[in-house]
């Protein structure tokens, strides 16, 4: 069973910060430490979350929603070439919007995947024991961390001179 | 391939509405009543204009027939957007009344203003039901409509033609309101041959075509009445 | 702002209680506006029935109330995306309670204004052909249509802001979810997709928000501009204008933003939001909304003057049907509702109260629809061919539809307030703690070596 984690409930954000600040300065790898807020702290979240990989999801959903427009648009004229007031079947003007369109429907559904797939939600989430994680509690900030021993735990509750969890 | 096409002859046209009357049979128009006449929903495919100029007792009259004009860039095909209208290789600007879904966007896009809507199904009281013209359908209630150049008298020409093995002659089709005119001013028929009649009445020095600067490119060829003096017209005031 | 803000607890007690109190003025607009809804389905029903001839439509004049409100609801569905993208990408402190507001107008004004080229359909049943997908006929539809354009863009604004509507959700349905219990407690759970509040989620989260008030707005200026090429691209007097695309978008903005503030006028009323909804969000809205009809009235004038200028007989039968003719008392009250009486309630300052807001906000709302019935019907009754001009006169059953579509917009918004917070918490929050701490974007150095770089 791996070891407890050390759980620290800050009061304000200004806390947080320093709790966090002091966890990293203890080269404790950002990814086990959880920060559980009611709202965005910005630097934290800087610091502890890694690189995003939003962008890629965004681009890759542009240029399947191009694809996407451009085959809706014009390979089904040219599929059944019907002669409407001499326009030319595949038009550049309609197909350019129609591929437009797509191009966003297809990038804000990958936006939205990839919000979720990168936030781990839609998963069913480890019920933590004491039960106390899930909930957002108003003006408090809870701080995880995991893979400590109990040692470095003893150590970083000095050091911090804080209460615990 | 045949391309259709029609002069209409303002110096003979005498306003009498037999064309109108013509095709409302030949091609199941519905009639519908008082009502819905005063409501402005009155359906033809051909109407026949009437302008009057002058005060009494010099009142002068302009009539013009005005029927689909079959545009080869018609500003109503592209608008459509289930394709249930679209011109054929003939010529013709085919309307396709079981795909219509009646969004009107053609109508409103047609600068002539000849296409009908079907504002309710239509109703034929008995007796009348049975001069109903078994070659055209009946189009339901919430579908566009308009002029088809009689499009199923086309069809049987070129069938007759096929089983006797020859071209269309000149003049063998004619379309409604062009067999009913007692002046003889419609005039239909194939404009790729040179000879035919509708091609060497085009090329008279009358012949202008409706709201031609739009760019429609109407297959409909009007020729002027000679007496109508347009220089002596005072200028609409557009009220 | 010399007043402390207030606390979390507070906020969240606040803003919460619509949805966990629930008192007799909730059921009373229910059923208010459900029986005004239910008689519009009603008539629907009835229309689909006997045939679109039910209505006052008629030759020429073949679009008229359906496709003004499918503009005017359209138009007002671009108030989310001003407010809430534009005000979000330049980082301006005062949206924070307005956004999820105007996302929830959008949404559902986008849901009404979709709903209308349905309902003015000959054959309603059969608008599934419209939609792009393999049937066995083969044929797909016609992509050279704007109609069809009209389709890409609206469904594709209509996903974006659902989702630009959902995603800052998704945090304060996790608190209600943290209050809540059994039943209410499970649907919550679903709806938050398992939210925990991580500072990774939370990275992502706004990210994810920043990135689609990037692609929002694009997208709801492609909307109006193709709903205004349904007109322009055809070639009718006064609707063949290139002016169409720029003037739709300004006027949607501006009934939009027009609708936001009777929205949150109303909002702050029923809700007892005087806290949050501050005069000062009226104020800057009013100035944005005086902005807005002063850009509107040059793009009108510029369109008016151009037509009349050109003295071309087809266009000015139109002109004069409008500003001297049949159709000019609607017209003048047009002008005076989006540039006359906006131009002294919101120019004045002493004028530009929360009340005298709202009242410009009416009457542009009730102008900018007099505006979409002007562009269309005028234009149809007058044809080229002067001998089949016509006019209309609504009949009952459209007028009964549109009234039943502001009950639904009403009856929406009631349910929208009823299960999620109208003012978005965790964004409150954050603007509270913003302005009484600078985020230098470094962690403060309390324990750290010297040089005052984090060591990872």
């Amino acid at each position: 069973m791996s070891p407890p984690g050390l759980r620290i409930r800050c009061a304000t954000l200004d806390e947080a910060r320093r709790v966090v600040s002091l966890l990293l300065s203890r080269e404790i790898p950002p990814k086990n430490i959880e920060v559980v807020s009611a709202e965005p702290i910005h630097d934290v979240g800087a610091a502890i979350s890694g690189k995003s990989r939003l962008p890629v999801f965004v681009i890759s959903g542009a240029g399947l929603g191009i694809a996407a427009g451009y085959g809706l648009a014009a390979a089904t004229a040219r599929l059944y070439p019907i002669n409407t007031g001499g326009m030319p079947i595949v038009s550049p003007l309609p197909v350019g919007i129609v591929t437009y369109e797509m191009m966003m429907l297809i990038a804000i559904l990958f936006t939205l995947a990839g919000m979720l797939w990168e936030g781990k939600l839609l998963r069913k989430q480890p019920r933590d024991k004491t039960g106390a994680t899930d909930t957002l509690s108003d003006d408090e900030i809870l701080i995880v961390v995991k893979g400590v021993s109990a040692e470095e735990t003893e150590n970083l509750r000095a050091a911090a001179g804080l209460r615990t969890a | 391939m045949s391309q259709w096409a029609m002069v209409i002859d303002l110096d003979r046209c005498t306003g009498c509405e037999a064309c109108v009357v013509a095709c409302r049979a030949e091609n199941n128009v519905p009639t519908r009543g008082e009502e819905e006449c005063a409501r402005d929903r009155h359906q033809s495919w051909i109407r026949v204009e009437r302008y009057l100029e002058g005060e009494f007792p010099d009142v002068k009259a302009r009539f013009m027939p005005v029927l689909c004009q079959h545009c080869d860039n018609a500003p109503c095909e592209p608008v459509c957007p289930v394709y249930a209208t679209y011109h054929n290789p003939e010529g013709l600007n085919i309307q396709v009344y079981n795909r219509c879904v009646g969004t009107r966007y053609c109508a409103n896009n047609c600068p002539y203003t000849v296409r009908s809507f079907n504002f309710f199904a239509p109703h034929w009281d008995e007796p009348l039901s049975y001069q109903l013209n078994p070659d055209v359908s009946i189009r339901p209630g919430g579908v566009m409509e308009k002029c088809t150049f009689c499009v199923q008298r086309v069809q049987k020409a070129q069938g007759i033609a096929k089983d006797e093995k020859r071209s269309i002659r000149d003049g063998e089709v004619q379309p409604a309101c062009a067999q009913a005119c007692p002046a003889e001013a419609i005039v239909f028929g194939d404009r790729s041959d040179p000879e035919s009649r509708v091609s060497r009445l085009s090329r008279s020095n009358r012949a202008f075509k409706l709201l031609e600067d739009l760019g429609t490119q109407p297959r409909v060829v009007y020729l002027k009445n000679s007496s109508w003096d347009d220089t002596s017209l005072s200028a609409p005031k557009g009220k | 702002m010399n007043r402390l803000p207030p606390s979390n607890k507070q906020i969240n007690e606040d803003l919460l209680r619509p949805i966990l109190d629930t008192t007799w003025r909730f059921y009373a607009a229910v059923l208010i506006l459900g029986s005004i809804l239910a008689a519009a389905i009603l008539t629907f029903a009835y229309q689909v029935y006997q045939g679109i001839g039910v209505t006052g439509k008629n030759w020429p004049v073949m679009w008229n109330l359906y496709i003004t409100n499918f503009v005017f609801w359209i138009g007002i569905s671009h108030a989310g995306t001003l407010i809430s993208a534009i005000l979000r990408l330049t980082k301006a402190t005062w949206r924070r309670p307005i956004t999820r507001c105007a996302e929830a107008i959008t949404v559902f004004a986008l849901l009404i204004g979709s709903m209308f080229p349905i309902v003015h359909l000959g054959r309603p049943w059969l608008f599934y052909w419209l939609v792009p997908y393999p049937s066995e006929r083969m044929i797909w539809p016609n992509f050279r249509s704007p109609l069809m354009w009209d389709f890409m863009a609206i469904n594709t604004y209509l996903v974006g802001s659902l989702t630009y509507l959902y995603l800052p959700m998704v945090p304060d349905l996790a608190t209600i979810r943290d209050r809540s219990q059994g039943l209410r407690r499970r649907i919550y759970a679903v709806l938050s997709l398992g939210w925990r509040g991580t500072a990774t989620q939370w990275d992502r989260l706004e990210r994810a928000i920043a990135i689609m008030a990037v692609i929002i707005v694009p997208v709801a200026i492609s909307v109006h501009t193709i709903v205004s090429w349904d007109f322009a691209m055809t070639l009718n007097p006064m609707w063949k204008s290139t002016i169409f695309g720029p003037y739709f978008v300004v006027g949607a903005i501006f009934s939009g933003i027009a609708a936001l503030i009777l929205a949150m006028a109303v909002l702050r009323r029923v809700l007892r939001l005087e806290a949050y909804l501050e005069p000062l969000h009226f104020d800057n809205l009013g100035k944005l909304l005086l902005t807005m009809s002063c850009l509107w009235f040059y793009f009108t004038f510029a369109e008016y003057l151009t037509v009349w200028y050109n003295n071309e007989p087809h266009e000015l039968v139109v002109f004069w049907s409008k500003v001297s003719g049949r159709y000019a008392p609607l017209f003048w009250s047009m002008i005076a509702g989006c540039f006359v009486v906006p131009m002294i309630f919101l120019g004045i300052r002493r004028l530009r109260t929360i009340p005298g807001v709202a009242l410009a906000s009416l009457t542009i709302v009730i102008g900018m629809w007099l505006e979409r019935f002007l562009i269309i019907v005028p234009t149809l009754a007058n044809p080229r061919l002067p001998f089949v001009r016509g006019g209309y006169t609504p009949r009952w059953v459209e007028v009964t539809i549109t009234i039943g579509t502001f009950a639904y917009f009403g009856l929406l918004y009631v349910f929208f307030t009823k299960l999620f917070p109208i003012i978005s918490m965790w964004e409150l929050k954050e603007g509270y703690h913003a302005r009484s701490h600078t985020v230098t974007g470094t962690l403060p150095v309390a324990d750290l070596p010297a040089s005052g770089r984090l060591e990872t």
